[in-house]
């Protein structure tokens, strides 16, 4: 009698737990439905939920795929104690190491790694600026970049690089306007995660105010042109040349469109600084560890 | 050579009814269909990256096939008992371990044929040129690399559970892939007995990365010399036929009891 019971009571347990399974899946679909869409909007992205935390070390392999990929599958050198044994033999002779750059569609490539590499880790500035270089350099999509550099700014509010680069890429479409708000926002956000002291910060603070005192200057705002221009050679006195420029400015001789000149040259120099090779040699060359792109 | 090739046939027939590799094969046809739904700014034909994350996925998933299929076959045999009847027969554990391999080996090299075959297909749909001559060197070297790691599984499972043999053939092979070719760079930093460690490791463990042709393929590089893939074979079949005698020479004296086998 006892086993018959057993044997009922057992094959109520599959029937128990579908009920259960069931009853949960329900359960969840209904908290899901009730839920407000404060919390519903402030979801986590897919990689973030799949890969928690180790996100950032993928994401920093991608960047490292974007660079990899730029220089046509050639490895960074790096520097080996043994030399010449047979299977390094095997690998000179199967991995190229001619340096040279990917240009045309394969150039285009490179932004999967880097879009790969922001949506991993969307709070590293560094990748969303690489990105949005390339897609205004190489792709020509100026508006896709400054879309992108936007949504960077919604994950990283404070960041002042990114209103420097979206200001950079308004004075490249002649928006001066937008570009001068942006290059505002900059400066009310520097130096952000970085200390005031910080050379790069300190870098980033003179370009900010060279920029904006050229706008200035074209809107006919020169002493506002003058302040800005003179807070850069307090942070570097050794910029001698900008004092010329001011006494000129003071003298109200230099024409208002020549700023515009000027931001231009200072943009294309920038962005050729950007896209040069660290090292000196010709266009094929081993690509070292100081090979500084 | 019947012997070893019903032996291989059995293998096969395990490895169907155990459908591991479909699962690995579905897995990789949803991340690649994943992969290439991502929206990369908007921009077309830009496809080198599913071909590259596929390559490692295949890379990835024919290690993990070749593991768990190499280090289950020889315990498999000892705690289901037909060890007992397979001994029974006129089969010498030489040829036994020799069919494994090949059993393995060939379903192992078929499922990474297939992984290729799905990427390049995918890829290639959506705009991307494969370069035929440099992929197909790099699927045979690839087929040497599961050799040597089969080979590898059988030699640790021929005197250890599973398990075991799985963890040890693992850190193995993964030693091999990422830290070995990285020796030489380390010595520079490490000297003295370290560095001598690291390269007696360096002359010891495998090197897996002189098969690895995933760049050339996907940078359209072109086909290697002969003489430097033939080269690359040959290390790759003396590699495999060291750790298959290691195997035999573990198991050609095993001693097998019943109701001592339930471990396994």
């Amino acid at each position: 009698m006892s086993g018959i019971r057993c044997q009922g009571s057992k094959k109520l347990v599959p029937w128990m737990v579908i009920l259960m399974v069931g009853g949960a899946f329900a359960l969840s679909c209904q908290i899901q439905a009730r839920m407000p869409t404060l919390y519903r909007s402030n979801q986590r992205s897919a990689g973030e939920v799949l890969l928690g935390e180790s996100r950032l070390g993928v994401s920093g392999y991608f960047y490292e795929m974007a660079d990899l990929y730029f220089h046509c599958g050639v490895r960074h050198e790096h520097e080996e104690a043994i030399h010449g044994t047979w299977f390094q033999q095997r690998l000179s002779e199967l991995r190229p190491n001619v340096h040279r750059h990917a240009a045309g569609k394969a150039s285009r490539e490179i932004l999967a790694w880097l879009r790969l590499a922001t949506a991993m880790n969307p709070h590293n500035v560094d990748f969303v600026l690489v990105a949005a270089f390339w897609l205004h350099h190489e792709v020509g999509e100026i508006d896709i970049a400054q879309q992108m550099l936007k949504d960077a700014q919604v994950a990283n509010p404070f960041q002042y690089e990114i209103q420097l680069e979206r200001a950079r890429l308004y004075l490249y479409r002649g928006r001066v306007a937008d570009a001068r708000s942006c290059l505002d926002a900059a400066l009310a956000f520097w130096p952000s995660h970085l200390a005031a002291t910080d050379e790069d910060a300190r870098m980033d603070r003179a370009r900010l105010l060279l920029y904006r005192s050229l706008i200035l200057e074209v809107d006919g705002e020169r002493e506002q042109a003058i302040v800005g221009l003179r807070e850069i050679l307090r942070m570097f006195p050794e910029r001698t040349s900008l004092l010329e420029r001011i006494e000129t400015l003071e003298r109200g001789d230099e024409p208002a469109l020549l700023g515009a000149a000027v931001w231009n040259n200072l943009l294309q120099s920038e962005d050729e600084r950007s896209m040069l090779c660290g090292s000196v040699e010709a266009d094929e060359h081993i690509h070292g560890e100081h090979c500084n792109h | 050579m019947i012997r070893i090739l019903t032996l291989a046939r059995v293998v096969w027939l395990d490895v169907l009814r155990r459908k591991d590799f479909y699962i690995l094969l579905i897995l990789l046809a949803i991340l690649l269909v994943a992969l290439l739904s991502m929206n990369v700014f908007g921009l077309g034909g830009v496809t080198a990256y599913v071909a590259d994350i596929g390559l490692l996925l295949s890379w990835i998933f024919s290690w993990v096939l070749a593991i768990s299929i190499g280090c289950r076959l020889l315990p498999q045999e000892e705690s289901r008992g037909t060890i007992f009847s397979l001994l029974a027969k006129p089969v010498r554990r030489s040829e036994l371990i020799v069919g494994k391999w090949l059993g393995a080996w060939s379903v192992v090299s078929v499922a990474t044929a297939m992984f290729y075959v799905l990427v390049f297909g995918v890829t290639m749909l959506k705009g991307w040129t494969l370069p035929i001559g440099v992929a197909l060197e790099a699927i045979v070297l690839h087929g040497m690399v599961i050799a040597i790691i089969i080979a590898a599984a059988l030699m640790f499972s021929a005197r250890l559970n599973s398990d075991a043999a799985a963890t040890l053939t693992g850190a193995l092979t993964a030693t091999s892939f990422l830290l070995v070719p990285r020796i030489p760079e380390f010595v520079a930093e490490a000297g003295g007995v370290r560095g001598g460690l690291m390269l007696f490791l360096y002359n010891l463990l495998p090197h897996f990365e002189i098969f690895d042709l995933r760049m050339r393929v996907l940078h359209n590089y072109g086909t290697i010399s002969l003489t430097t893939f033939l080269m690359i074979t040959a290390y790759g079949l003396l590699v495999t036929a060291i750790f298959l005698a290691l195997a035999w020479v573990a198991y050609r004296s095993k001693h097998f009891a019943r109701g001592s086998l339930s471990g396994y």
